[in-house]
C-alpha cells in the first residue's frame, strides 16, 4: 500500500506515489538549481513541468491512475539529468560559474557507479569536492599504518547509504560545503524569510490597510519579524557550522582513542604470547582472572563509549549517515554494561580476597653440640628458576609459572621468602617454617597457606633449605610467602658452599672474603656469620 | 580533451540554428520540435531544449501563443518573429559558408 499525493503539474492533476513525488520534487529542484543563472528560469521550469505533465499523461492510459517511481524515473531519462540543462548554458555563453547555483548542500552517499570497492571514496570525493583518488590514497595510507583506514572504511561502508535513485545521485553531486555556499545559504535564508514576511504582510497587513491605513506600528512589527527571522537564520547557520566542528572533534577523539586501544590490546596480547614462548613462563598479573579476559573487558568498556562518540561525530558531520539499528544500539549498550559489571565484579572479588591473613607453621628441633659439631647448610637454588628470574622485568613480583607438578597441574614459583637467624639459648637447633597466605575468610586463607609447598629438611648435621616455594597456580597473589626462622647456639660452626652463601647473603650479613670455595663460618650474632677460613 | 564533450558542443552549437529552421515552415509546440530534433539525433535528452527556447524567445527571435489541447496541458506554439526570420536567413548563409569551408578543409 502506498500513500498518494495530489499534484498540479502544468495545470493537470495527477495522483502520484509519495516516494515518486519526492523523487520528482528533488529532480525539479535540482534543475532549478542548475538553471539558477538563466534568465526566465521560472518560465523554463513551467515549460518543463508541462512537458512532464504531457509525458505523465501518456503513461496514464489503460486504466492506470497513479504515477509511480518507475514513471518518474523514465521521465527523467527522457528529459535528461540536470547537468544536461546546464551544459547548454556553458556552450551558449551563459553564466560560467555553474558552482554558483543555489541551494542545498551535497549529501553523503556511496557512489557505486565509480566504485573501486564499495564507492565510499568516490562518495566522499563528491561530498568534499575532491578527486576520489586522493581519498583512496588517504585510506590506503591509514590502512597501512595501523589498519585504522580499514576500520574507518568499514564503518563508513555501513553508515553511508548507496546512491540508488537519480535524485540521490543528484544530491550526492550537489554542492560542496565551503564558506561560499554557507554564505549563500544564509543569504537564501534571509531571502526566504523576507519573502515569507512579505506574504504575511500582504495578507494580514493588507487587510489592516483597508480598515485603518498602514500605521507606523505595523511597519515596525514587520521590521522586527523580518529582523528576527534573519537573526534566526544566521544563528542556525552558525550552529550548523559549529555542529560540524564539534562533529570533527568527536570523530578525532573517538577514532584516536579507538586506535590507541586497539594497538594496546593487540600488542599486549602479542607481548604475552611472545614471552610465554621464549621464556616459558607467563607473567602473573594481579588478577585471578586470565589477562586476556581483563584486556577484553577493558577494551569493550572503554571502547564502546568512544565508538559511539565517533558515530555521533560522523552523524554530525555527514547528516546523511544512516543511524545504527536500534537492536545494534541496545546490543552495544548491553555489552558495555556487561563488561563494566564484569570489571567491577573482578575488582571487588580481587579486593575481598585479601582480607584475612594466616599461616601454617612447621617446626623441627634438634640437639646439637655447638662447639664440636659442624652444621652443613645447603641453600638450594633451582638454576632454571634463577635464569627465569634474571630475565623477568618484574622481579619485585617474584611470582612466576615455571611449569607443572607431578600431577600435571600448573604451578607458581615464588621467591617471597624470608630467612632469619636468631641465637638459641639452649644447645639446640630450632627451625620454624611459617607458610603464609591471605584469603576472604580464615578457612580459605588457611587452605592457601597449606597449599604452599616449601621443601626443607633437618637431619643429623645438615639443614637443607630452598630459596623458593611453589603453590598451585589457581591462587595467584594471595599474599603467599614463607618465613623461615632459624635459631642456632652462638658459636655454631656452619659449612656452606659458595652457592649457598650467595643465597644466604640476601638475608644475613656475611663477613669475610669468601672467593669460590666452600668455607667454614661461625655464628657471631643475629643474622651475622663470620668466615673462619677465608683468605 | 573529452570526445563526448566535443561532440555535444558541436551538436549544441547548431541547435539554435536547427530550431529556427524547423519553425520556419510551421508553428510547432515543444514536443513537436523535440520530435524533429530527436529524429535527426541532434538531441539526446529533452531537457536541453527548454532553456534554449526561452533564450530565443527572450532574444525576440521567437514568440508563442497558447493553444488548448485535448486531454493534455495547454500547449505553447512557437513561431518565428520578423527578427527571427532575418536571423535565420543570416544563419542559413553562415551555415552554407561554414559547410563549404569545412568540406574544403577536411577533404584536402
Amino acid at each position: 500500500m502506498n500513500k498518494t499525493i495530489n499534484i498540479n503539474l502544468g495545470g493537470l492533476v495527477f495522483y502520484i506515489d509519495e516516494d515518486a513525488y519526492q523523487q520528482l520534487k528533488n529532480y525539479l529542484s535540482a534543475i532549478e538549481r542548475s538553471l539558477s543563472s538563466s534568465e526566465g528560469k521560472e518560465e523554463i521550469i513551467a515549460d518543463i513541468e508541462s512537458r512532464i505533465a504531457e509525458l505523465f499523461n501518456e503513461k496514464l492510459k489503460d486504466n492506470k491512475q497513479v504515477i509511480n517511481q518507475q514513471d518518474v524515473h523514465s521521465v527523467i531519462q527522457v528529459m535528461g539529468e540536470p547537468e544536461d540543462y546546464r551544459v547548454d548554458e556553458e556552450v551558449f555563453g551563459g553564466d560560467e560559474k555553474q558552482s554558483k547555483s543555489s541551494a542545498s548542500s551535497r549529501k553523503l552517499y556511496r557512489d557505486t557507479d565509480n566504485k573501486m570497492l564499495a564507492g565510499v571514496s568516490a562518495g566522499l570525493g563528491h561530498y568534499f569536492g575532491i578527486n576520489k583518488n586522493w581519498i583512496r590514497l588517504l585510506f590506503l595510507a591509514f590502512s597501512l599504518s595501523g589498519g585504522f583506514g580499514l576500520l574507518l572504511y568499514a564503518i563508513l561502508w555501513i553508515g553511508m547509504p548507496e546512491a540508488k535513485t537519480t535524485a540521490q545521485k543528484l544530491e550526492m553531486k550537489g554542492e560542496p560545503i565551503n564558506l561560499d555556499t554557507i554564505e549563500k545559504k544564509v543569504k537564501e535564508g534571509f531571502q526566504s524569510v523576507k519573502k515569507n514576511v512579505e506574504e504575511v504582510d500582504l495578507n494580514e497587513v493588507g487587510q489592516k490597510i483597508k480598515n485603518e491605513g498602514r500605521s507606523l506600528g505595523d511597519a515596525l512589527s514587520t521590521f522586527i519579524t523580518e529582523f528576527f527571522g534573519v537573526i534566526t537564520t544566521i544563528v542556525k547557520g552558525f550552529f550548523q557550522i559549529l555542529g560540524k566542528l564539534i562533529g570533527l572533534v568527536l570523530i578525532t577523539v573517538g577514532s584516536g582513542v579507538l586506535i590507541a586501544l586497539l594497538i594496546v590490546f593487540l600488542f599486549m596480547g602479542m607481548i604475552d604470547v611472545h614471552l610465554a614462548k621464549d621464556w616459558g613462563f607467563i607473567y602473573q598479573g594481579f588478577s585471578d582472572y586470565p589477562e586476556w579476559l581483563m584486556h577484553l573487558l577493558l577494551f569493550i568498556a572503554v571502547g564502546i563509549p568512544f565508538f559511539s562518540l565517533l558515530l555521533v561525530g560522523l552523524q554530525m558531520v555527514f547528516n546523511q549517515m544512516s543511524k545504527l539499528h536500534t537492536g545494534v544500539k541496545v546490543g552495544l549498550f548491553a555489552l558495555w554494561l556487561l563488561s563494566v559489571v564484569g570489571l567491577i565484579g573482578m575488582g571487588v572479588t580481587q579486593l575481598n580476597s585479601d582480607v584475612v591473613g594466616t599461616q601454617q607453621l612447621e617446626e623441627k628441633n634438634m640437639v646439637f653440640e655447638a662447639s664440636t659439631d659442624t652444621l652443613t647448610l645447603d641453600f638450594k637454588r633451582d638454576s632454571k628458576l634463577d635464569m627465569l628470574w634474571e630475565d623477568a622485568y618484574w622481579q619485585d613480583q617474584r611470582t612466576l609459572t615455571p611449569g607443572y607438578d607431578e600431577q600435571g597441574n600448573e604451578i607458581l614459583a615464588s621467591k617471597k621468602i624470608n630467612l632469619s637467624l636468631g641465637l638459641s639459648d639452649t644447645a639446640q637447633i630450632r627451625v620454624a617454617v611459617a607458610k603464609k597466605a591471605r584469603g576472604l575468610r580464615y578457612n580459605s586463607a588457611l587452605d592457601r597457606a597449606r597449599a604452599v609447598d616449601y621443601e626443607w629438611s633437618l637431619n643429623q648435621d645438615s639443614l637443607v633449605l630452598s630459596d623458593y616455594f611453589t603453590t598451585p597456580s589457581r591462587w595467584k597473589n594471595k599474599g603467599q610467602s614463607v618465613k623461615i626462622g632459624l635459631e642456632l647456639p652462638k658459636g655454631t660452626l656452619v659449612k656452606m658452599s659458595e652457592r649457598s652463601a650467595e643465597g644466604v647473603e640476601h638475608f644475613w650479613q656475611l663477613t669475610g672474603d669468601r672467593g669460590q670455595n666452600t668455607h667454614l663460618w661461625v655464628v657471631e650474632d643475629q643474622d651475622h656469620l663470620r668466615c673462619l677460613d677465608c683468605e | 580533451m573529452n570526445i563526448e564533450n566535443t561532440k555535444a558542443q558541436m551538436r549544441k552549437g547548431v541547435l539554435e540554428y536547427c530550431i529556427l529552421s524547423v519553425l520556419n515552415n510551421k508553428d510547432l509546440y515543444a514536443s513537436e520540435i523535440l520530435e524533429h530534433l530527436k529524429q535527426a539525433k541532434l538531441l539526446v535528452v529533452e531537457g536541453t531544449l527548454y532553456p534554449l527556447l526561452t533564450r530565443l524567445k527572450n532574444a525576440e527571435l521567437l514568440q508563442y501563443r497558447w493553444e488548448e489541447s485535448t486531454g493534455g496541458p495547454p500547449r505553447k506554439y512557437y513561431t518565428l518573429t520578423d527578427l527571427g526570420k532575418k536571423f535565420l536567413a543570416e544563419l542559413d548563409q553562415t551555415w552554407n559558408e561554414l559547410n563549404q569551408a569545412v568540406q574544403q578543409v577536411t577533404q584536402q
